[in-house]
């Protein structure tokens, strides 16, 4: 962000501490893309950076009237958008399975007649469970898979739609296989 | 949270800025709890005191969110008001009371109060740039409210009292300022 730009940005957020609606705009279309930037160079996944995006720019907003108005107001909004990104992280950190959780019992990555075997086996029940998918559902998890054209939806909307999926392919998984998490 | 549409995301945005304004404006407004709480404590007039109190709340809340000028009146109108607000009643209990009994003399104490906190209020509004008779207008009302609700100890002459001194001090300087403009 070039210092003219910048400054602007101070100017802005200055008079909507103050109460000046009309520096609700500037201040939005200053910071929107620079945040968003920002948290991707966090996460490094565009979408998951334009989630945590959206989440700090409201809370800089929320905040708005409590901006110092001696302080710099890109670095203020930064600061928060590093703390949105940390309990962001924590909270989805905390939900994810451990790694031994999903751990299989032993390599099938050799070329052992068992570890062909066990490979064959395991393809033939992925393609059985995914063959019972809806065309919805498939859709998705092929987008998500392979690198081929997105259905037209929302970011928000696609990732919905594909944890929607996956959950599918469990419960269809276990139907079938029963759970074989090992921990 | 999940992703929300561009169009709509600026609505939600600027709703959780006004939230945030009004969030803040209920701090900023503190003293005027406390003047209620005080008033109901020293009164005994539960049914007036929070009339009273609570319209100073809710006008104090209004002028904080809004911003601007209006923030500048009420935050002058608070510090005006605890004046005019502990002056009726100091003088009740330490010093004019075995005289304050007298018509004359109550409305000697709340018109002179609010007399002074006029003056005070637009001496302030001095220095300001522009929108003064309206920062005026605002912490006038707010210092008022805030007197009135020391001034329930001395009944409705106290009461008229102090919004007539205020209105005294205040109005000449308004009218003379719009005149000038």
């Amino acid at each position: 962000m070039d210092d003219a730009t910048r400054n602007l940005l101070n100017r802005n957020m200055a008079a909507l501490a103050d109460g000046e609606r009309v520096a609700f705009d500037p201040v939005y279309r200053i910071l929107w893309p620079v945040l968003v930037r920002f948290v991707t160079l966090l996460s490094t996944d565009r979408m998951i950076a334009e989630d945590i995006a959206q989440q700090a720019l409201m809370r800089i907003l929320s905040r708005a009237s409590t901006f110092d108005r001696t302080k710099d107001a890109l670095a203020w909004s930064m600061t928060i958008a590093v703390n949105e990104y940390r309990s962001n992280r924590r909270k989805f950190g905390n939900r994810a399975a451990g790694p031994r959780e999903w751990a299989l019992p032993e390599s099938i990555d050799d070329d052992t007649p068992e570890a062909i075997a066990l490979r064959d086996n395991l393809r033939d029940a992925v393609r059985a469970v995914i063959g019972q998918l809806r065309p919805q559902d498939l859709e998705v998890v092929v987008a998500a898979l392979y690198d081929v054209q997105r259905p037209p939806l929302l970011a928000a909307a696609f990732r919905k739609r594909l944890q929607r999926a996956v959950a599918n392919t469990r419960t269809l998984w276990k139907r079938r296989h029963g759970d074989d998490r090992t921990g | 949270m999940a992703m929300i549409a561009p169009d709509k995301f600026r609505q939600r945005a600027l709703r959780a800025y006004e939230w945030g304004r009004l969030r803040r404006a209920a701090v900023k407004a503190w003293p005027a709890l406390l003047l209620t709480a005080i008033s109901w404590w020293l009164c005994h007039e539960p049914g007036l005191t929070f009339a009273i109190g609570g319209s100073l709340f809710a006008l104090a809340i209004g002028l904080f969110w809004y911003g601007r000028v209006a923030t500048l009146a009420a935050n002058a109108g608070l510090k005006a008001g605890v004046v005019a607000f502990a002056v009726p009643v100091l003088a009740f209990h330490f010093y004019f009371a075995p005289n304050c009994c007298t018509q004359a003399t109550m409305l000697l104490i709340n018109g002179g109060c609010g007399l002074g906190v006029g003056v005070l209020l637009s001496i302030e509004s001095a220095p300001l740039q522009i929108q003064r008779n309206v920062f005026l207008l605002f912490a006038s009302v707010v210092a008022s409210i805030s007197g009135m609700l020391g001034c329930i100890l001395f009944g409705p002459i106290g009461l008229a009292g102090m919004a007539a001194g205020v209105l005294l001090a205040t109005a000449p300087v308004a009218i003379c300022r719009h005149a000038n403009a």
